[in-house]
């Protein structure tokens, strides 16, 4: 079977749930503490994934701190390596400020995530957004594998999710881009709240030059089950959340799931 | 050491050391000492005899409130209680909650009174060795467009601006919890605070040394934050006046990013301790600081202990003993373990989860032996600092306190004037009728990734705690100041009430409550009375409101009392108690929400409207009118409808289900439309004030037409009218159009309290 | 119009500063600095009342400064701050989002209730304390190289892409 790495930093608060969604996807998962080094490197895994929370409390700059951990030395080996590589949130966060992505020069820090934008309110925002994937990222990007280009439901919940970058870098960060906000029928957001944080191009998810390392923003391992999908809902996710058999409302994958059977596609597993 | 001490002296230094406790109080442990009392002893005694700690004033009355149940695994006493929650494969789960305050502290510093509110209530379940799968905050704040708006405004931003720092970063989901306002609050806020979470049952954990201790040596070992003095007299302090000046600097500062990595150590610390079968006692560091959790630790399991402050780590140099030992620094935990595995713990701590590299001189250091002499003994510096029969410590004080009955005999409006297009749309823009959704949207409510049903998406939060099962969990929690103030025995019995409604709208089945008791100074005889008569409420709905079969009541097991919540200008809040119940779902997949399903299904009426508006949404906002008439309760009626209700729920014939209470039957109908979008409600009833705005309990349900055709419905039960598409609601001769008020609707918190708009 | 320049610092120690030095200890820096000081920069453009009016809209809003638990003061070119140890050797450094909520925000909601204010701006100050005697220069230098986040390995306290940063004094 193959195996995930879950890498967990102070203050990560989401890795259970994630090992939890991987497991469910036929991927053996196991969590690493930052200071795991050399257990993680004896046994190197199939794929890594930075989980969601607050590593350091966000301290100075979410992510920052996390990225000098000397356990992201390891990651980032195997990132060149071409091993795919996911951040969610705080993950996403710590890939930014880890110059892993988007990665023109691995290493230097060429784009941010910086404080969300919104008319009337700053701070932490949680809520249910729809993504899109970009169909040239689909066939690049094996998180991404497994979607057929329609639009799906995801929440998310951060206080620093707008992808920023320097206005000479903005035609070639076009094409790296995974996912991006979109309204409920894939069309283009009219602003906030579809576009939940004010990132430039809408951008949702960004993947590195060679599409295996992929900062997402918003939480797919929130909504692995159908039965995570909030009642209200509009568009298809919802009816058949609200329509749904009590048995299918158990057995039925949530929208999110589709980034973990992407890199179980990717991975072979049946 | 010194002579016994005349009361003079000890009136002196009661004063300069600023203590709460009275001369006779100190009489009395210079009597248990026989002689001057230490600095420490003073301070020590000062926190364990404060309200806070020794429920010195409200003990008597809590009796009264009902525990037994065959569900209840450890009752009121404990940092927690404790009930069963289901069986997994071959292991039982139990359901740990604990419920408390942060009042006085976040009035003066809302960001950090709010977070460590959450932090010491998330504590107090840990330390039971369980996960935290949940938070809830109940917040009361003042008018924020009145008189002292301004204050109050920037108070609302900075509690919820606390919670989430802290919570969000915690890792615990927030399932809401409810926000009135009241100008009775202007002064002085309430924070209440609710945890939860689940252990094995095999594996809960007790806050006192064990049997063991008596045959083998045992240590304390304390872990978490260095101790500094920021949180000095912070247990005291909780328990006074405030004025606005006072206890600065008292408030603890809150740190989620070290108790994150804590509690993740403690995870491994005590699956260690269980793997290898080694009995021990875990308590967290809250009033008292390393005093109190030294001395329980110790004295509730029949022994005696020698504590070296020497060895505590300190950020700040030559911190006075007594400082040392009652500090509250956050973030802290005693844990008494055999000598023999103490440097096995420390290794995890210090070594595996790295405390000291992750924030200067924190780490786990063995402070204290346990001896089976039963004396509280202190070192520091090689001085004694505390020498005292360790039995006195946790004995407690108890006052019978005066009460005298408060006559609020409010009269009912002399005419009620109705337009209900008008007044639904008024409620529904009003501050105490609109959406809570942009204090929600601040919360991280799906980390852990068990979240069911969402605040604001039912009556109450649902989760599925525990994995592999179908075992679902539902919380609400709730307390009218409305109706406390009209009467505070109906402001008790309703705070149960509402809460056990909105579980069983959801199809849960109530299994335990908790409860607040936020009130004014115990020594003023009228708020005492309203104290009593609030819990005499409580006592009467829970006898009621059992779902365990026989005459077993809805257990309280867990709660905190406030007393003090005034201002210098003795202003009492209005009576508070608040209530939170926690409900079990067999199966989630079974759970109800607010969501209108089908166009031309009925609408089921549960609970018949009756003419007692007193306190209600209506009179306040459309007449500007307290009213007097509050409510009845009926307890046998309240029971009936909550069985039926989960009856038909568990039957699959129940597409949406809302409880009536705020608002009324009107309001009901406009919120299930409103979370619905696409449907809304045509009502076939009288258009009079009672029948849209009463708040007599009751429930709203949408079912199939068969379901009516079918069954025969009981006597409480009518249909109120059917589904209609487009989100709306309307009666004879009215008609609101939702879709354009929605905005303002959701909208107007934010505009008032955050960007300040209009006032 | 003026504009006015306060620095608010808490009275505790400042969390964010006892991590950051902890992370700048494992930086293994041949010169790191000894202390670290952090305060909430806010810059307000006034149209009227100067300094009055800052004082004024400050004891209105427990969010800008609470006196609760924080200190703060009018800043003045090449002063000191409150707290400093007058044994090292300081420099600042003031970092800036380039477009932000907060700074929006509060200007909107001053603007509504009626203060003369035309503008406000929110930053971090950085105060580092090195040893005394060190070069003025080579401390400047010292302290925006530690500033600057150009690459994972490099400074810490500013993002490039969304951040500015500049000297204080």
């Amino acid at each position: 079977m193959p195996c995930a790495a879950v890498i967990r930093f102070p203050g990560s608060n989401c890795e259970f749930e994630t090992a939890r969604v991987l497991r469910n996807s036929g991927i053996d998962a196991r969590i690493y503490n930052w200071n795991d080094i050399d257990r993680l490197s004896d046994n190197r895994a199939d794929a890594y994934v930075l989980p969601g929370g607050f590593s350091f409390q966000d301290r100075i700059r979410a992510g920052v701190i996390a990225a000098r951990e000397s356990i992201m030395d390891l990651v980032f080996e195997e990132a060149v390596n071409g091993k795919p590589i996911l951040g969610i949130c705080n993950g996403a966060q710590v890939l930014i400020e880890s110059g892993l992505v988007p990665g023109w020069k691995p290493g230097s820090v060429q784009g941010a995530l910086a404080g969300n934008l919104a008319p009337g309110r700053s701070g932490y925002l949680s809520g249910w957004t729809h993504l899109k994937p970009v169909p040239e990222a689909i066939k690049k990007c094996p998180w991404l594998s497994a979607m057929n280009g329609n639009p799906f439901p995801v929440p998310i919940a951060h206080a620093e999710g707008r992808f920023v970058f320097r206005e000479e870098d903005m035609n070639r960060v076009r094409s790296h881009i995974g996912l991006s906000y979109c309204g409920v029928d894939g069309s283009a957001p009219h602003g906030w709240p579809e576009n939940p944080n004010g990132s430039v191009l809408d951008i949702a998810a960004l993947m590195n030059v060679d599409g295996n390392v992929l900062a997402m923003m918003p939480h797919p391992e929130r909504s692995f089950h159908l039965w995570q999908v909030p009642p209200d809902m509009k568009g298809p996710w919802g009816e058949s959340r609200r329509n749904s058999s009590l048995k299918d409302l158990e057995d039925q994958p949530g929208p999110g799931a589709i980034i973990f059977k992407g890199l179980a596609k990717y991975l072979g597993v049946e | 050491m010194s002579k016994r001490p005349n009361r003079e002296e000890l009136r002196n230094e009661v004063s300069s050391r600023g203590l709460a406790m009275t001369v006779e109080e100190a009489e009395k442990l210079a009597g248990y000492v026989n002689r001057m009392p230490t600095p420490l002893e003073f301070h020590l005694f000062d926190t364990m005899w404060s309200e806070h700690c020794s429920y010195k004033s409200s003990k008597p009355v809590l009796k009264t409130l009902p525990t037994d149940s065959p569900g209840v695994v450890i009752g009121p006493g404990e940092d927690a209680g404790v009930v069963s929650f289901c069986h997994q494969d071959g292991r039982e789960w139990d359901l740990v909650v604990a419920h408390e305050s942060h009042n006085h502290p976040s009035q003066v510093l809302p960001v950090e009174g709010a977070a460590t509110g959450v932090g010491g209530i998330v504590r107090d379940v840990y330390c039971m060795g369980a996960r935290v799968t949940g938070s809830m905050d109940l917040l009361r704040f003042g008018d924020p467009e009145g008189g002292r708006g301004e204050t109050t405004r920037g108070i609302v931003r900075g509690v919820v601006e606390g919670i989430w720092k802290y919570g969000n970063a915690l890792g615990v989901p927030n399932m809401g919890g409810d926000t009135e306002f009241h100008p009775g609050y202007d002064d002085n806020c309430l924070v209440n605070v609710v945890a939860f979470g689940i252990v094995p049952h095999d594996r809960i954990v007790h806050s006192f040394v064990p049997q063991e201790a008596h045959k083998e040596p045992y240590v304390l070992i304390l872990t978490g934050k260095p101790t500094d003095d920021t949180g000095f007299g912070g247990a005291t302090f909780a328990s006074a006046d405030l004025d606005g000046e006072q206890g600065m600097g008292s408030v603890q500062v809150a740190d989620p990013f070290l108790k994150r990595v804590l509690s993740e150590a403690n995870r491994a610390v005590l699956d260690m301790l269980f793997e290898k079968d080694i009995k021990f006692g875990f308590k967290d560091l809250g009033a008292g600081g390393i005093a109190c959790v030294t001395s329980e630790l110790a004295a509730h399991g029949g022994l005696g202990i020698d504590v070296d402050l020497d060895a505590v780590p300190v950020s700040i140099k030559n911190l006075p003993p007594e400082v040392i030992a009652c500090s509250e620094t956050q973030e802290r935990y005693g844990l008494a373990v055999p000598a023999s595995v103490a440097d096995d713990v420390l290794k995890v701590y210090n070594e595996q989860f790295e405390l000291p590299r992750l924030f200067p001189h924190c780490r786990a250091a063995v402070i204290g032996k346990f001896n089976s002499k039963p004396v509280y003994n202190v070192i520091c510096r090689g001085e004694n600092a505390a020498e005292t029969p360790i039995n006195y410590i946790t004995e407690g004080v108890v006052y019978q306190r005066e009460e005298s009955p408060v006559n609020s005999g409010a009269p009912e409006p002399l005419e009620r004037p109705c337009d209900p297009s008008r007044d639904l749309t008024t409620i529904l823009t009003s501050i105490s009728g609109c959406s809570r959704k942009h204090i929600w949207s601040y919360y991280d409510s799906e980390v852990q990734g068990v979240t069911r049903l969402r605040p604001g998406e039912a009556d109450s939060c649902v989760s599925v705690p525990v994995e592999g099962s179908r075992a679902g969990l539902a919380v609400s929690g709730d307390g009218n100041p409305w109706y406390g103030e009209l009467d505070p025995f109906l402001g008790g019995a309703h705070a149960v009430g509402e809460a056990v409604r909105n579980v069983v709208a959801t199809g849960a089945t109530p299994i335990c409550a908790t409860d607040c008791l936020n009130f004014g100074n115990p020594e003023d005889p009228g708020a005492f009375w309203q104290f009593k008569q609030a819990v005499a409420g409580i006592a009467d709905a829970c006898n009621s409101l059992g779902f365990s079969g026989g005459d077993y009541p809805l257990p309280v097991v867990s709660g905190n009392v406030s007393f003090y919540n005034q201002s210098t200008g003795g202003k009492a809040i209005p009576p508070s108690p608040i209530v939170a119940v926690f409900g079990k779902i067999h199966d989630h997949r079974k759970a109800t929400d607010l969501v209108l399903r089908k166009e031309g299904n009925p609408v089921l009426l549960i609970g018949t409207r009756k003419d007692e508006l007193g306190g209600s949404l209506f009179y306040r906002t459309c007449l500007g009118h307290h009213g007097g008439t509050v409510p009845a309760f009926r307890g046998s009626l309240e029971k009936k409808m909550a069985d039926w209700v989960l009856g038909v729920i568990h039957d699959r014939r129940a597409y949406s289900v809302h409880d009536i209470s705020g608002g009324g039957l009107a309001v009901a109908g406009a919120e299930m439309a409103l979370a619905s979008a696409e449907f809304g409600i045509e009502f076939s009833l009288d258009s009079n004030p009672v029948t849209l705005f009463s708040e007599t309990p009751g429930y709203l349900m949408e079912v199939d037409p068969g379901f009516v055709e079918d069954a025969t419905l009981p006597e409480f039960v009518s249909v109120a009218g059917r589904v209609c598409r487009g989100c709306s609601v309307s009666g004879n001769g009215w008609s609101v159009d939702l879709e354009s008020l929605r905005k303002e609707w959701l909208d107007k918190l934010a505009s008032v309290i955050w960007r300040e708009e209009g006032v | 119009m003026d504009s006015i320049q306060i620095a608010v610092r808490l009275k505790t120690p400042d969390p964010q500063a006892v991590t950051a030095l902890n992370t700048i200890k494992a930086m293994r820096l041949q010169l790191p600095p000894l202390k670290l000081c952090r305060h909430d920069l806010w810059e307000f453009e006034v149209s009227s009342g100067g300094r009055d009016t800052v004082s004024e809209l400050i004891g209105h809003f427990a969010d800008i400064v609470n006196p609760n638990k924080q200190l703060w003061l009018f800043t003045e070119k090449d002063s000191s701050l409150a707290g400093e140890d007058p044994e090292l050797q300081w420099a600042g450094i003031v970092v800036r989002d380039y477009v932000d909520s907060v700074s929006e925000n509060w200007t909107e909601l001053l603007k509504r209730r009626g203060f003369p204010v035309e503008a406000l701006r929110c930053g971090v100050l950085w105060r580092f304390g090195y040893l005394k005697g060190t070069d003025e220069a080579l401390i400047k230098k010292m302290a925006m190289d530690l500033s600057v986040s150009d690459t994972r390995e490099g400074g810490l306290f500013s993002n490039p892409v969304s951040q500015e940063v500049s000297f204080w004094i």
